[in-house]
């Protein structure tokens, strides 16, 4: 196997929260509690999370939005932190990104031609070939060329989202890290913008990094999956095999709370008791998940378990992964 | 025995480009103890249509029909009747959780308030009454955190105390508008959990607003589809399910990624976007958009065209949509 | 197709905007006749016909030393659009630069910034400007530097409380990964989105600073004579206040009108401005 074209190593984020005394140090909160993942040249992983469960905050350290607070982060084998000036530039224009909110990340006040030619700023492009970039990245999502000399406002959310594709796509990246890039969209929008990432991946061989809190979203884009839990990742592996036969319990759990459109389903609840449902992030021993498992056991609060290999390109962080997976299909 | 009974709803909003139709003449008829879902994109009027029957509607917006709840038009009610309906006969949980709660109020105190507004309660009865609502609602601890603020809460909690100040004087009628859009899913099936338990026990009718099928399917008993404005299909949410019958719903239904579906299989699309409230064509709202719009569906709003007793939609090419599904 | 409304077409509708619009025209039109012509030499002295009453060779009448008022107060106008203009150019171009600065650097950089400005706003504008002319003289040229200062802290907070609201935007995380630098992104994006604000705020501050320039010409640390002043003007009137109230009368309102003109501007263009307003979402 190739190297891999992003890798994080053991990445902890930890954020300081407002002082609430002046006689105490700040408290702090772990976004990330030591991620390892690795995402080769090609290939689209999707990473599933709840909001707190750090997802987001990875997607921005494995662009080098944010420094991570300890681990490293490695593009095509390089220290995105100790970067020269040159493999910086090369950086920003190997991996992109596509936000959520269509109507925040595009500014009201620039031209679509402008925005969409933002990324290639540093490379001294004369007008005419900014101009035919532009053109040809935006025929590329579905967009007009006469398009480039109207204003955000005049387009559509889904629309939208086409112009912010055609941003990450202009530089010809290797990496698009794409983060909820559907969840602000209406149901009958979002197929468009899912089936036009699945051409970009087949036409370009773009790798993917897709962050989504919708599995369903996550299952039809992407090959493999990461599922996040208060700052770890839990389980890893293919979406069919993940969701058919999940190994960690909270990937169980979330399968289960999907709403899907059959009448009267049965359902199954992860939290046992009435659990708190606030995010801490207690780092006392044990696994994360002890307090809300249904199959919790006296093991799970004195020992965290490690994300082990259990089965081919499998991971979990799970100590009865085995006993899990054998459950009954949660859906 | 009828408990709502909404006739020729409309509502006109005012727009920087002129009046809109944002509800477009919606009837329908809602049993007590009836449990019905609103399904619809944003912009189909779904919202608007509970704002009017509230008298919550924004500056400028007009509306006219009728909705009689328990024999009274709720339309014609002045805003001093109004507020004895809501909050009393009617409870209310709107989609955001922070801002429906008043930061700089405890939440015991908000949901005593309710309390001794519309049942006329002592401070110390109504107390007692708080903490026994907010530990159904299954608030932790109900006794002690009766005094905390929202920001103490999380928000799958906070969507609890709102829920708890709309059971306050046990209502008839619930609605709950995308009451969980704002939360995560495991949080969400907990509250969709906890709304379906309590309207089961305390007999009330329920109408429940989500852009979302899965939600509408598993916790209500019969569904109207909303799509610029106008109902373009209502039945019994087995029926509508099982047979999408408008060629909006059959849209819909085949945009949704489904899990397990698997990669590479190609979602079908609607074309277009769903369009600005003043774009909206007069006659049939989905007929830019339509695969199967001929021109006469620009001429009217479709008629309402029955499938079988429990089942209809607003279509004039029901035939082939049926066909082709 | 967009949904905007002409910008022009709301603005006839708007009916404060509409009002202002017209009273700062007059500012404006009566300071530009004066340039080429007035009734009188503005400083003229004609002491046999001091103190007359309006009439038609003096529409406004003459004051304590014979100058035609009607002239003066023309001749005012351009005094007080003169220090207006520059006083707030000033303020402007410090204050915003400050604000964008604070707003894009964070950290200590950001807290200095503000606290020197809190500093200044701890002092009221006519007291600094009193302070300023006491050290450096009185004088129009002073008095122009000292309502310019008071205006840095004002434009320097708008700025920076705008401009924190820009940096959340995910526009500017989009630039960032296109690898641009604070100071590109405050001058190719924050600064084109916070425009309207500082826009408005400008009006208002040139209200205000209509307002301290008479203030101090009425206490004699502006406008030095021969110069027009509507401050000075009623500083002179003042002695005169039983004789002849007219005399305070006519600078009054010119002041009044000035700046209720610009306010009324400054409103408009705030609900103008709005693009929520203008366009749909």
């Amino acid at each position: 196997m190739s190297a891999p074209l992003l890798e994080l190593d053991d990445v902890v984020k930890r954020y300081a929260l407002p002082r609430e005394s002046l006689r105490q140090a700040p408290r702090q909160v772990v976004a990330l509690a030591g991620v390892s993942l690795a995402v080769s040249a090609g290939e689209s992983l999707g990473l599933v999370g709840e909001s707190g469960s750090g997802k987001s905050t990875l997607g921005r350290i494995a662009i080098a939005l944010e420094p991570a607070s300890s681990g490293c982060v490695r593009f095509e084998g390089q220290d995105v932190a100790s970067l020269t000036a040159e493999h910086r530039r090369r950086l920003r224009r190997d991996v992109q990104m596509v936000f959520q909110d269509p109507y925040g990340s595009l500014d009201p006040r620039r031209t679509i031609g402008w925005i969409v030619a933002e990324p290639l700023w540093a490379q001294h492009l004369d007008r005419a070939q900014r101009q035919a970039a532009v053109a040809e990245v935006l025929a590329s999502v579905g967009l007009r060329p006469a398009d480039a000399t109207k204003y955000p406002h005049e387009f559509s959310g889904g629309q939208r989202q086409r112009i912010a594709v055609a941003r990450a796509l202009i530089t010809k990246p290797r990496l698009i890290i794409a983060d909820e890039p559907v969840s602000a969209l209406d149901v009958s929008v979002q197929a468009q913008v899912l089936n036009l990432l699945e051409d970009l991946q087949r036409e370009f061989g773009v790798t993917f990094l897709l962050i989504s809190h919708d599995l369903a979203v996550v299952d039809h884009v992407c090959e493999r999956v990461a599922v996040m839990y208060r700052g770890r990742i839990v389980e890893e592996g293919s979406p069919r095999a993940l969701f058919q036969a999940p190994a960690h319990p909270y990937t169980r759990a979330l399968i289960a709370a999907m709403p899907r459109p059959v009448p009267g389903r049965r359902r199954e609840r992860f939290e046992r008791a009435n659990g708190t449902g606030i995010a801490s992030s207690g780092e006392g021993a044990g696994c994360p998940c002890a307090d809300r498992c249904p199959y919790a056991r006296e093991r799970c609060r004195v020992e965290a378990p490690p994300l082990r290999e259990v089965g081919a390109a499998r991971r979990a962080a799970c100590h009865f992964a085995e006993e899990v997976q054998t459950l009954p299909g949660p859906a | 025995m009828t408990l709502l009974e909404v006739d020729d709803l409309s509502v006109v909003l005012s727009t920087a480009r002129g009046p809109a139709k944002a509800v477009r003449k919606v009837s329908f008829a809602l049993a007590r103890g009836e449990t019905l879902g609103v399904v619809g994109e944003s912009g189909s009027g779904k919202s608007m249509t509970v704002l009017a029957m509230l008298g919550l509607l924004p500056e400028g917006a007009r509306a006219a029909g009728q909705a009689r709840f328990e024999g009274r038009d709720l339309l014609s009610l002045d805003e001093a009747e109004l507020c004895r309906v809501r909050g009393d006969r009617i409870g209310v949980v709107f989609q955001e959780p922070m801002t429906a709660l008043n930061p700089l109020h405890s939440v015991g105190r908000q949901v005593a308030e309710t309390l001794m507004l519309h049942r006329g309660m002592s401070a110390g009865a109504s107390r007692r009454e708080a903490i026994r609502l907010l530990d159904r609602v299954g608030i932790p601890q109900a006794a002690r955190r009766v005094d905390a603020y929202p920001h103490q809460f999380s928000g799958g909690q906070r969507q609890r105390v709102t829920i708890a100040i709309a059971l306050a004087c046990g209502p008839d009628l619930l609605i709950a508008d995308e009451p969980t859009t704002a939360l995560d899913v495991t949080i969400q099936r907990q509250i969709l959990d906890l709304i379906a338990g309590l309207v089961e026990e305390d007999k009330m009718a329920l109408i429940l607003i989500s852009h979302d099928l899965g939600v509408i399917a598993e916790n209500v008993g019969r569904t109207l589809v909303m799509y610029g404005g106008a109902l373009v299909e209502e039945g019994s949410t087995s029926e509508v399910f099982a047979r999408p019958s408008h060629p909006y719903t059959q849209g819909l239904f085949r945009a949704r990624p489904r899990l397990g579906a698997g990669r590479g299989t190609r979602l079908s699309t609607i074309k277009g976007a769903v369009p600005e409230l003043a774009d909206i064509p007069p006659g049939c709202p989905f007929a830019g958009r339509c695969p199967l719009s001929i021109p006469a569906c620009d001429a009217a709003l479709p008629a309402s065209v029955p499938i079988s007793a429990s089942h209809a939609a607003r279509c004039i090419r029901l035939d082939v949509a049926l066909g082709s599904a | 197709m967009t949904a905007e409304a002409s910008f022009e077409r709301r603005a006839l509708h708007h009916p404060s905007f509409a009002i202002g619009s017209a009273l700062v025209l007059l500012l404006l039109a009566t300071a530009a006749i004066s340039l080429a012509w007035t009734p009188w030499p503005p400083s003229e002295l004609d002491i046999p016909h001091k103190l007359a009453l309006p009439s038609a060779a003096h529409v406004f009448g003459t004051d304590s030393l014979g100058r035609d008022v009607a002239s003066l107060i023309m001749a005012g106008a351009r005094n007080s659009i003169l220090v207006g203009v520059i006083a707030v150019a000033i303020g402007l171009v410090a204050g915003t630069a400050i604000g964008a600065i604070a707003a894009a650097s964070k950290g200590w950089v950001e807290e200095v910034a503000m606290r020197i400005s809190d500093f200044t706003f701890a002092f009221p504008a006519i007291l600094s400007a009193i302070m300023l002319t006491a050290l450096l003289g009185p004088g129009i040229v002073n008095s122009i530097v000292a309502i310019g200062i008071f205006n840095i802290p004002v434009f320097a907070r708008v700025t920076r409380a705008s401009a924190n609201a820009v940096w959340t935007r995910e526009f500017i995380l989009a630039a960032r990964v296109a690898g641009k630098n604070r100071a590109q992104i405050t001058i190719e994006h924050v600064l084109p989105n916070i425009l309207p604000v500082i826009i408005v705020q400008a009006t208002i501050q040139f209200a205000t600073a209509i307002l301290a320039e008479a203030a101090l010409s009425y206490l004699g640390l502006g406008t030095q004579p021969p110069q027009a002043s509507w401050g000075r003007m009623l500083n002179e009137a003042q002695n005169l206040m039983f004789q002849a109230p007219r005399l305070a009368i006519y600078p009054g309102i010119a002041i009044a009108l000035s700046v209720l003109g610009l306010n009324l501007v400054g409103d408009g263009l705030r609900d103008l401005l709005d693009p929520r307003l203008a366009r749909r979402r």
